[in-house]
């Protein structure tokens, strides 16, 4: 219908208010931008945005994800995946590439997934690795 | 794209109503579930499930929707199925094409919308509405008539 090579991106969906909270089985080919209330399964084939304002507790599976806001659930991100410094993470990420900015919150695990997929046995770094961003916090 | 466009990006806008809560983007997106949106949305893919909306509900052109909708306003530009009501005015335009029951006091279907289905009017299903215009309000006498 469309062509994917357009240069400007077509809005598909824009929900816009103050509020809005939805929960189901989302399938975007390409980017989606959260500013609001997400729950469910949330299979992206390009990059999650999550807003400051965002609040996703959701199965993510994504290509990339940036993480400004709040996120509770399992996510598998065959990308990069960034927390900026007003991100909250809480659960499991399965990425090679993850960056948490100073003052950036994780609380889970992170499972290389190249070697997940490789069948070896997973290195499951625990959040003590990641005790500075946390400090930056406290501080 | 770093971490930095993406800070001074957010910290620019402003949080204004205008600012989208959801902005999906690309070729193609499916999403299925329970929508509550207290203003405003606008579709051009295929939704499903249920559907609150505080505002307005536009199908676009490209726009596919089989979902149960609460809503005050809604444009049908593209494809709808389900059971609509609707406190304020319905809108089928003339790509439009709609399926189902629709339950209004205002419905406009332009020439080569098509329709196929009831529309009842919501004064005479529901009595005396005081406030015909708040979708709550609607609602639990809804369930409280059950």
């Amino acid at each position: 219908m469309r062509g994917q090579s357009t240069g400007a991106p077509v809005t598909l969906l824009a929900v816009t208010g103050q509020s809005a909270k939805m929960k189901g089985k989302f399938e975007i080919a390409d980017s989606v931008h959260v500013e609001c209330e997400v729950g469910g399964e949330l299979i992206v084939g390009g990059q999650l945005v999550i807003g400051e304002r965002g609040n996703v507790a959701a199965t993510v599976r994504t290509v990339d994800a940036i993480v400004h806001g709040t996120y509770e659930g399992d996510m598998v991100a065959t990308g990069t995946v960034e927390i900026s410094v007003t991100g909250r993470v809480t659960g499991n990420i399965e990425t090679d590439s993850l960056v948490i900015a100073k003052g950036g919150f994780f609380n889970g695990s992170v499972i290389k997934k190249t070697r997940a997929a490789a069948g070896a046995t997973t290195t499951t770094k625990t959040t003590e690795d990641y005790d500075d961003d946390k400090l930056a916090i406290a501080l | 794209m770093s971490l930095d466009t993406f800070e001074t990006r957010t910290a620019g806008a402003p949080a204004s109503a205008t600012t989208p809560l959801l902005n999906v983007l690309g070729s193609s997106a499916k999403l299925e579930g329970k929508f509550e949106i207290s203003d405003s949305i606008q579709i051009e893919c295929e939704v499903g499930g249920e559907m609150r909306v505080g505002g307005k509900i536009v199908i676009g052109q490209s726009g596919t929707v089989h979902a149960d909708i609460h809503t005050v306003d809604a444009v049908i530009m593209g494809r709808y199925e389900g059971n609509l009501v609707a406190t304020g005015d319905v809108e089928i335009t003339a790509t439009g094409r709609a399926t189902g029951n629709i339950e209004t006091d205002s419905l406009v279907i332009a020439k080569g919308g098509f329709f196929n289905g009831n529309v009842t009017k919501i004064r005479e299903a529901g009595a005396s509405q005081s406030t015909p215009r708040s979708l709550y309000l609607l609602e639990e006498r809804r369930t409280a008539a059950r």
